[in-house]
């Protein structure tokens, strides 16, 4: 046995471990924190610490005897909020969105009021940052280690609601979670055709996947791998157009769903933007929290909790671009003069920078275009664009039109729905709207093979 | 200004058009179509190479002035035949089994062909049986391989493999990429070589051929 002595800066534990193990795996068996974006190859190097004093990537390190570990504590993940406050009673009942970054836990009414919510970054983060590498990390490992992870922080997050048992725990998430969560090996959506173990509605006991203060685990249904439970709860609670008009759902994250629906057709697909909005591969990126710039004018950058500058989010990068595009830093196929442009505290926007959003950026406009061109329709025939995920709350609508990453067209049209797939599982939970109406009458477009999709996709990459 | 600067510099700025025109012209001049390939077509897509390597331009720019070059090349076709021109060598592209991105890996195939290698392009999704027999076939002296998903990168070894028992590993020299990748995922499924860029994978394949 080896002793690992761990120290955050804060607090000091001994851990054991046997001579010849992975030190990142020792340290996440036992409950230590550390992202792990790349899934353990030794690529991304967030999973850094020091031993003895020596700064070595954890997933690549043997332990071969006694260390002291130090964790950086900025890499350390570790945020909790909780919201709401109301006294209860009556029939109540818990929704969890469970996304792949975040998952939000709601303790809900029986008209279907949020009375409460709980926030927590979904631990399965420490494996693998994104769906794919999730389900390749799963299919080398087994489900087991991912499963117990979140089930565990779901346990956690109910009690921390105060609630000792539920009858009934909804949740919405993309096919992946799903399949995590019900212990489903998820290795046939890591490659073409990318087929689901099941899609449709399940309902399993709380007891059989390890979730024990919850009876009955509803999972709701989605429409294919890449397009899930969490979008489909989404169009349950935003609005329906007018006869003959359709509407937009697009959620800017990594997988970036977009779906083009009327009240009788619907048409969707996954841009797959990649990681850009969630601040990785940025080179100053980082989450919207404290320290973040998430907003730039002409005048200066607005910073999470007014302090110094740490990294931009987001919002912050969209801002930066629709400056830079104005004050022609960069030319209209994304050329800098410069190479760099300084916002604040040191942090700056590179040429590289500028590339991975126009990837990012083209990936979502041009997938919108091509739903659009597949049902034969104009943007005339649009009413609204809601806009999900995280960063819609305080998105800049127009320079998100002005730097093109939604079509100009959409000017005046967009809505920002932050969290409409907890509010759409909270009213499917309430009120049993249904939800088969929208698997019934989606087609899934695949941008690999549309004959659309490529050329959009170039063209769209300027500025 | 020479027309073969000339020819290189419409290259550079995509304009696929003028180049026809003035390949076509220089024929005229009687400019063999060996030296109008190297001199002007080949020359300008090196330069976009490396402004693309150095972040100076992007995938768009280089997709237009990958087009612009091969409508030249077009035309010099039958004279480089005549002339007995003959590539530099070939190269035997694709996307992995269970992929379809094929971006990157045709930004490659243009890179190479803007070196003057010829490209037997299997498309997406391509089985290791479909590798080895075009191997075959067409005698190439290189394999490239892309993937773009962390689920697909393990499918290049088994493509490695497979040549490894078809005998004729030692035949061609193997390139790897993709944005998953990197030098050390390479060294470990035993490929001669990762680059970061399509501009890089043309200069190491061309130093292959040499
Ligand atoms: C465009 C895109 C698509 C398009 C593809 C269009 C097409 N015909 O290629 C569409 C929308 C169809 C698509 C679909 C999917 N995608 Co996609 N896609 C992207 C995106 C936005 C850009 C990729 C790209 O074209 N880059 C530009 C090119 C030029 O770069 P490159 O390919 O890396 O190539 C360069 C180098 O790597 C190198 N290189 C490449 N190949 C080779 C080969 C050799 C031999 C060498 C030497 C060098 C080399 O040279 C190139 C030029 O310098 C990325 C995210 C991002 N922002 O990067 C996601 C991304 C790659 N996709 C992803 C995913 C998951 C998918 C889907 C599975 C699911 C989904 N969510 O929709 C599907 C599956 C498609 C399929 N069946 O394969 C993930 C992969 C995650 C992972 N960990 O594996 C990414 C990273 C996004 C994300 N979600 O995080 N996608």
């Amino acid at each position: 046995m080896c002793k690992i002595t761990v120290s955050d800066g804060e607090n000091i534990r001994i851990l054991e471990a046997t001579k010849g193990e992975v030190l990142s795996r020792v340290l996440m068996a036992k409950g230590e924190r550390l992202e792990h974006p790349c899934g353990g190859r030794g690529v991304c190097g967030k999973c850094t610490v020091l031993v003895n004093g020596e700064a070595v990537l954890s997933c690549r390190y043997v332990v071969e005897g006694d260390i002291l570990v130090e964790i950086p504590r900025e890499g350390a993940i570790a945020t909790t909020t909780e919201e709401g406050t109301e006294e209860t009673s009556g029939n109540t009942c818990l929704c969890l969105d469970l996304g792949t970054t975040t998952m939000v836990l709601a303790l809900v009414s029986d008209d279907g009021k949020i009375i409460k919510t709980v926030t927590r970054n979904n631990p399965q983060r420490a494996f693998a940052a994104d769906v794919m590498s999730r389900i390749e990390y799963a299919s080398k490992n087994g489900t087991e280690e991912l499963k117990r992870a979140v089930t565990d922080e779901i346990n956690s997050m109910i009690e921390s609601l105060g609630i000792a048992f539920t009858d009934k725990l909804y949740v919405a998430g993309n096919t992946t979670m799903l399949h995590l969560l019900s212990g489903t090996d998820p290795s046939s959506m890591g490659k073409a055709p990318y087929t689901p173990v099941f899609i449709e509605e399940k309902t399993i006991h709380g007891k059989a996947v390890g979730i024990e203060k919850a009876g009955e685990v509803i999972l709701t249904e989605g429409i294919s791998a890449f397009v899930g439970a969490d979008v489909v709860a989404g169009l349950g609670y935003v609005k329906e157009p007018e006869d003959g008009k359709y509407n937009f759902l697009v959620d800017l994250g990594t997988n970036a769903e977009v779906v083009l629906y009327s009240k009788d057709k619907l048409y969707c697909t996954a841009a797959a933007a990649g990681p850009c909005f969630e601040g990785v591969n940025i080179s100053c990126g980082m989450s919207a929290t404290e320290g973040a710039i998430y907003s730039c004018t002409e005048y200066g950058c607005m910073v999470v909790g007014n302090g110094e500058a740490k990294g931009i989010c987001a919002t912050g990068l969209i801002d930066a671009m629709a400056i830079m595009k104005r004050h022609e830093v960069i030319d209209e196929t994304g050329f800098m003069e410069e190479g760099e442009y300084p916002l604040k505290d040191g942090v700056s926007i590179t040429q590289g920078d500028v590339r991975q959003f126009q990837l990012a950026k083209s990936a979502i406009c041009s997938a919108m275009e091509a739903l659009t061109k597949k049902a034969g329709i104009g943007f005339e025939s649009i009413d609204k664009v809601y806009v999900a995920g995280g960063i819609s709350a305080k998105i800049n609508f127009n320079n998100a039109l002005n730097v093109g990453l939604l079509p100009k067209e959409c000017e005046g049209k967009t809505v920002g729905v932050n969290n409409s797939c907890l509010l759409g599982i909270a009213k499917y939970a309430t009120e049993k709207n249904d939800l088969s109406r929208f698997t019934k009458m989606a087609e899934y477009v695949d941008l690999a093979t549309d004959v659309y999709f490529q050329d959009l996709f170039i063209e769209n990459m300027g500025f | 200004m020479s027309v073969l600067i000339e020819i290189s510099e419409l290259v550079q700025k995509g304009k696929a058009k003028d180049v026809k025109v003035l390949v076509a012209n220089a024929l005229e001049e009687g400019i063999s179509a060996k030296e109008i390939l190297n001199d002007a077509l080949i020359a300008g897509m090196m330069i976009v190479g490396e402004k693309f390597k150095a972040g100076e331009v992007y995938v768009p720019e280089v997709l237009i002035s990958a087009r612009a070059m091969n409508q030249g090349v077009n035309i010099l076709k039958p004279y480089l035949t005549k002339e007995g021109v003959e590539s530099v060598g070939k190269a035997v592209i694709c996307t992995v089994k269970g992929d379809l991105h094929d971006i990157g890996k045709n930004l490659v195939k243009m890179m190479l062909e803007g070196v003057g290698i010829e490209c037997i392009d299997l498309g997406v999704d391509a089985s290791e049986e479909k590798v080895v027999e075009a191997v075959k076939e067409s005698g190439a002296q290189i394999v490239c391989l892309s993937s773009l998903l962390t689920t697909t990168m393990d499918y290049q070894k088994d493509i490695i493999d497979a040549l490894k028992d078809a005998g004729l590993r030692d035949k061609v020299k193997v390139m790897v990429g993709g944005a998953p990748l990197d030098a050390k995922f390479a060294e470990g499924i035993g490929a001669d070589a990762y680059t970061k860029d399509a501009a890089e994978a043309a200069e190491v394949a061309l130093s292959f051929l040499k």
